[in-house]
């Protein structure tokens, strides 16, 4: 057989489904736990089966190489199955390196044919068992062992033996047909691995002389996509045979193949109406069918999909139970196949589909704004638009679910790059991962393959210690690495972590100075974490040395390009001696983008939200003035001098007004220079009412600078108004504006306007940004406090509720922030549900529990923010989401408080009241709080010993731990709470690990080792944001670790530490 | 069949014409945004139901001073290469003007006029005489003298 007239989209789903086939089976071969015995014959049942369908496909189409060795891999795995082999290390290898060469012949398969492959049977040939080894070797055809029947046998084997030809009557054939019978079991195997049974009819003179076959050559095609089961006649008597005799001679043939009735014609190649169906299953026999297999869950029975060349398998849920599949057999018996659950759909069909949908919102955009004006003059208007609106955002939203997809898909990649990585090294490494079914935008999971990589190599290869060094430091001696993916913020994290030696600051200190990177001021001025980061740059890590001497940071500035290509940012933080992690902060989607609507001279342009840290007013008489320095602008903010751009200099637009006189200076056709003026509401609410008049005068006094940060570096961008928040669709730019440095794309906005996208990278080029020499002057004028950089800054999402009030949540504490429409919302008694994800959400309304305004009115949309919570789901209802900000929070818990609130805090001159959602959650739903109780249990008061070097964290801190009426000091640094510890005895210690002067290991490893407080119970908390496997790790003598702000679980590991160290008596 | 519908126009009083195939539509009075830092042909971008259209300014790209009449002034949308495949399989002279959605802005349109290809004459206009690359050639009709554009060049930046 050729590939002649195959068709070629046939061909290309031979190629992808037999490339997933084989990355299963050869995530499968990795899963086999050699030390189980016997091996899980599920697995095994799965690797054979996935060879076996690619054996099949590859005879369909002719690929005789694909095909030999498949069928001798097939061999082995079945002498597994059988349990006539034990699996060992060794064979397994073997398997791996057969299922590699497999997929690089599948990858190339039209040329597969010429390639060479004596290798991999022989490796194969040395395991298999050596009866069938023989047998295997000299002959492609499969062995028809397993399934013979009790008749004579048919096979090649059995040929050789017959010395004279026999010719057998037309009337005894009929009767061995009726003699044969396959087993039950043999029926019932073949049902549950997805064969199916035919009884091939063909004529010696028509399908065997016409087409120049011999019974041989016509066995072995079947073969080549099936198994014979049986053969009416001896082979060889019909070679013996006269042509006239053969003329007349019918065969009946049974054979198995997971092919369609269709696909087995042309696979035999002979006519549809030879072949015949059997049904495995016969109604008399479904009864007996239904014993429980040993083998575990079946797999669904024959005819999966019509379409689909081989058999999805792997597609099916495991766990359907046996009686369906019985169910599911008497459906296909009928002609009743089961829905398909997946369809391929072409990338580009789903690309095109996404631009089509985009450019559909923004037509729905504006057919909004035309019809507005008319709603209430055309009876019915309303309720139309209302409902077109709603559902162009759900097809939307659909469609660019379509280009989600679940990130575990390259997580099983790295488990054979991680099992070779340990062989290679010589490290015992464990390799989790988590958090695979978070969904990413299929291009950036592509674009994460390489970078990952790299990092898991760096942490196999310079993080995890070797088991002698390992077992000397008091660790395990198996390391462990592992990738966690979760959403935080709209954003989707992944964590890629170690419980290594860490990475080594005063050695990448030493070396950016070695380098010439950075000057020892600078570097003293630099905080631990800053320092860490420094690898990401470029001159540093890309030096052969530090890997060999330090140990970490090869190309890293390679991944951090390449996060940052994909609109994501990287993290280091690494604690040495303890491991490190690394953190990628990446976008779910690179079509749309949350952007700031900003206008300069008239023109809107949009800006990416990624790098946008904050939004700063500055207005005349303020405290924030724009100084001179070096002939540049910059602003002292926050300590630090900031370079200021105006995006109007840098773009070159020239500072034109209408003359109100005359009304002439300059043609004004261009439509978002006058259009766009009343576009969208306020988001900073500091507009003036009517912009059309302040165009007439010089603009007003008021700056609003955005302060963007590019790689390490910050600055601001001076813009006159912020215009509005918007969601745009990204179009690439025409070939004759691409060398514009400032923009890196142009998208369309709601009303139909055209907006060039900022790229901030562009304006640091275009506006010749210095840094360097900025940051010298810092030094110089030393307004740096180096203090200010150790403090944490927290991430706060500020919240209205249309009141004059301005609320705030910990960014980390809140999982997804949902639009909501008003309407939706579910009324039972005194309380709010949501239907949400398939279950009801209870929610939770600020006011209801907090004495604050009332809103007067409720907007149609709402937004819904579902926090972390511990121990139960709620929803926080808000009218509006203003921002989210990083900052530093000083927190006031006296002047406004209660219970569901932190306290208050100043944020950009407005007072921000701080909630506390668990309180929130527990007083709207109360619980019983276990960890509260049990605390109350506790006959004396314990002390508590709180380092933490952050305000907002120790405000927060310590209202959880007062409010469970135990008695806190707070100490603000390691060396300080030392010193406290040796003064007055507490029962328990709450510690920090980044602070200043001493940090928590140091002050642990101090505790640890000293007489008085070896004993102490010691409980450290992690900032915002952290994966859980972090706080699995804990560093070494330190009794437990939780989440900053998780209280109950703070409280919940007090209650148990003091009960284990009997401090409770 | 020798004879081509060419759509003329004027720039600047000179009566041109293009090949009706390359144009895919026309459109008066068009608005579009300016882009800072752009090549000074490119006029501006332009929303043209979603797609983003690249708007020239021809009477810049010819070097002829002056701006058009907002009451007149029209863009030329062009075909793009992809659009014009089947046309250039069939053997015509059609121009590679690139896969980006242009438009050009000219002073104001003129009719539809059939032109016998071998009636263009390559010695160049006396109106444009110092913008030979931009031209093609010239064809005499009864209306007056049409200036066939080489839209490559116009294009160029």
């Amino acid at each position: 057989m050729s590939t002649n007239g195959i068709d070629i989209s046939l061909l290309e789903d031979f190629v992808v489904e037999s490339g997933e086939l084989l990355t299963q089976a050869e995530s499968d071969l990795l899963a086999l736990d050699l030390d189980e015995s016997p091996v899980d014959p599920a697995l095994i049942n799965r690797i054979f089966r996935a060879v076996h369908s690619v054996k099949g496909a590859a005879g369909f189409f002719g690929f005789s190489v694909i095909g030999d060795l498949s069928h001798v891999m097939e061999n082995l795995l079945m002498q597994l199955r059988e349990g006539e082999l034990t699996p060992s290390t060794e064979m397994i290898d073997t398997l791996l390196k057969t299922n590699d060469r497999l997929k690089l012949l599948v990858a190339s398969c039209t040329t597969s044919n010429e390639e060479k492959i004596d290798a991999e049977l022989t490796m194969l040939n040395v395991f298999l068992a050596p009866l069938k080894g023989a047998a295997a070797h000299h002959s492609l055809l499969p062995s028809t062992k397993a399934v013979q029947p009790e008749t004579d046998q048919p096979g090649r084997d059995a040929q050789t033996s017959v010395a004279k030809p026999k010719l057998s009557p037309p009337e005894s054939q009929q009767d061995r047909v009726q003699e044969y019978q396959l087993s039950i079991e043999k029926r019932a195997e073949l049902g549950r691995n997805g064969f199916r049974l035919y009884r091939l009819e063909i004529s010696g003179g028509d399908h065997l002389d016409q087409q120049g076959l011999t019974i041989y050559e016509f066995l072995k095609a079947v073969n080549s996509v099936g198994e014979v089961l049986h053969c009416s006649v001896d082979p060889e008597t019909v070679v013996q045979m006269t042509d006239e005799q053969r003329a007349e001679l019918s065969i009946q043939v049974h054979a198995s193949t997971v092919l369609e009735p269709a696909l087995a014609a042309v696979g035999f190649g002979i006519p549809a109406d030879c072949i015949h169906d059997i049904p495995l299953k016969p109604k008399a026999l479904v009864t007996q069918d239904r014993s429980p297999s040993p083998e575990g869950p079946s797999m669904g029975p024959t005819n999966q999909s019509k379409q689909r060349l081989l058999q999805p398998q792997r597609r099916l849920p495991q766990k359907a139970p046996s009686a369906d599949s019985s169910q599911s057999a008497a459906d296909a018996e009928r002609g009743v196949f089961p829905l398909q659950e997946t369809v391929r759909v072409k990338t580009s069909v789903l690309n095109a589909l996404m631009e089509t949908a985009g450019e559909m919102v923004l037509a729905r955009n504006r057919l909004m704004r035309c019809l507005t004006h008319h709603a209430d003059g055309i009876e019915g208007l309303s309720p139309i638009l209302q409902q077109m609106s709603t559902i162009t955002s759900e097809v939307q939203e659909q469609i660019m679910r379509t280009r989600l997809q679940p990130i575990g898909s390259l997580f099983g990649r790295f488990n054979r790059l991680m099992r070779d990585l340990s062989s290679k090294l010589q490290k015992k490494i464990k390799f989790k991962t988590r958090g695979g079914d978070v969904e990413l935008d299929r291009t950036i999971i592509e674009g994460l393959a390489d970078p990952l990589n790299h990092l898991l190599r760096n942490s196999c290869d310079h993080g995890i210690e070797s088991p002698s060094e390992r077992e000397a430091a008091n660790k395990d001696q198996e390391g462990t690495v592992s990738i966690t993916a979760y959403h935080e913020a709209g954003m989707v994290n992944i964590d890629v972590e170690d419980d290594g030696g860490g990475i080594d600051v005063e050695f990448i200190k030493e070396k950016a100075l070695y380098r010439g990177l950075m000057s020892l001021e600078q570097l003293d001025q630099l905080s631990d974490h800053e320092a860490l980061n420094l690898i990401q740059m470029p001159g540093l890590s890309t030096a052969e040395e530090i890997t060999d001497l330090s140990g970490r940071g090869v190309g890293m500035d390679v991944v951090r390009t390449n996060i940052e290509n994909l609109g994501g940012t990287v993290e280091i933080t690494s604690q040495k001696g303890l491991g490190s992690k690394i953190t990628l902060k990446l976008p779910l989607t690179l079509a749309i983008v949350s952007s700031l609507i900003v206008e300069t001279q008239g023109q809107c342009f949009a800006l990416p939200q990624v790098g946008l840290e904050e939004a700063i007013r500055i207005k005349p008489g303020g405290n924030d003035v724009i100084e001179r320095v070096r002939g540049a602008d910059v602003l002292r903010h926050r300590g630090k001098l900031l370079p200021i751009v105006r995006l109007a200099d840098v773009l070159e637009l020239k500072q034109a007004y209408i003359d109100p006189e005359t009304g002439t200076s300059r043609p004004e056709r261009r439509r978002n220079l006058s259009d766009q003026r009343f576009s969208g509401p306020a988001v900073f609410g500091d507009q003036p009412e009517g912009r059309m008049e302040e165009r007439r005068r010089p603009l007003s006094n008021v700056q609003r600078i955005l302060v963007l940060r590019v790689g390490r570096n910050r600055f601001g961008l001076m813009v006159d108004y912020i215009v509005d928040n918007e969601e745009i669709v990204v179009k690439p730019l025409s070939s004759f504006v691409r060398g514009c440095p400032c923009f890196s794309g142009v998208t369309i906005l709601g009303d139909g306007t055209i907006s060039m996208i900022l790229d901030p990278v562009g304006i640091v080029q275009q506006a010749g940004l210095k840094f360097d020499e900025l940051e010298r002057e810092e030094q110089i004028t030393g307004r740096t406090e180096q203090e200010l950089s150790m403090r944490e800054p927290l991430s706060i999402v500020l919240l209205s509720n249309d009141t004059e009030e301005t609320f705030a949540v910990p960014l980390s504490q809140i999982s997804r922030i949902e639009k909501i429409r008003t309407a939706d919302i579910d009324r039972i008694g005194d309380e709010e549900f949501l239907q949400y994800r398939g279950a009801p959400l209870p929610l939770v309304r600020i006011h209801r529990y907090l004495p604050v305004q009332h809103p007067a009115t409720e907007p149609a949309t709402m937004n819904v923010l579902i926090p972390k919570l511990y121990h139960r789901r709620v929803g926080l209802v808000t009218a509006r989401v203003i921002d989210a900000i990083e900052t530093e929070v000083n927190l006031d818990r006296q002047t406004i408080a209660g219970d569901g609130l932190f306290g208050s805090a100043v944020v950009n001159g407005k007072i921000v009241l701080l909630l506390n959602i668990h309180e929130l959650a527990l007083a709207a739903y109360p619980i019983d709080d276990p960890a509260s109780g049990q605390l109350s249990k506790i006959s004396k008061q314990l002390r508590v010993l709180l380092a933490e070097d952050t305000p907002v964290y120790q405000a927060i801190l310590t209202s959880y731990l007062e409010k469970a009426g135990t008695s806190v000091s707070v100490a603000a640094n390691g060396e300080e709470a030392w010193r406290m510890l040796q003064a007055d005895p507490y029962d328990v210690l709450i510690t920090d690990l980044m602070m200043p002067q001493l940090d928590g290991s140091g002050l642990v490893s101090r505790i640890r080792t000293s007489d008085k407080l070896s004993d102490l119970p010691i409980l450290e908390v992690i900032s915002g944001g952290v994966s859980d496997s972090a706080l699995e790790r804990k560093i070494s003598g330190v009794n437990a670790s939780v989440s900053k702000l998780d209280g109950p679980g703070l409280l919940g590991s007090i209650v148990r530490l003091t009960e284990e160290t009997g401090a409770m008596a | 069949m020798s004879t081509l519908q060419f759509a003329t126009f004027f720039i600047n009083e000179t009566l041109c014409g293009m090949n009706i195939l390359q144009i895919r539509e026309v459109i008066s009075q068009p608005g579009y945004s300016p882009v800072p830092q752009a090549p000074s042909i490119v006029i501006g971008l332009m929303n043209l139901r979603g797609q983003i259209l690249t708007v020239i300014d021809t009477r810049r790209s010819l070097g002829i001073a002056g701006g058009y009449d907002p009451e007149s002034e029209t863009c030329i949308v062009l075909k793009t290469d992809a659009e014009l495949e089947s046309h250039r399989l069939s053997g015509e002279w059609i121009e590679r003007l690139g896969n980006d959605a242009v438009g050009l802005i000219v002073d104001r349109m003129s009719e539809v006029v059939e032109i016998d290809e071998r009636d263009i004459d390559a010695s160049p206009a006396n109106l444009l005489r110092h913008n030979a690359e931009f031209i093609r050639g010239v064809v005499k009709l009864d209306q007056g003298l049409v200036t066939i554009l080489r839209l490559e060049r116009v294009l160029a930046f």
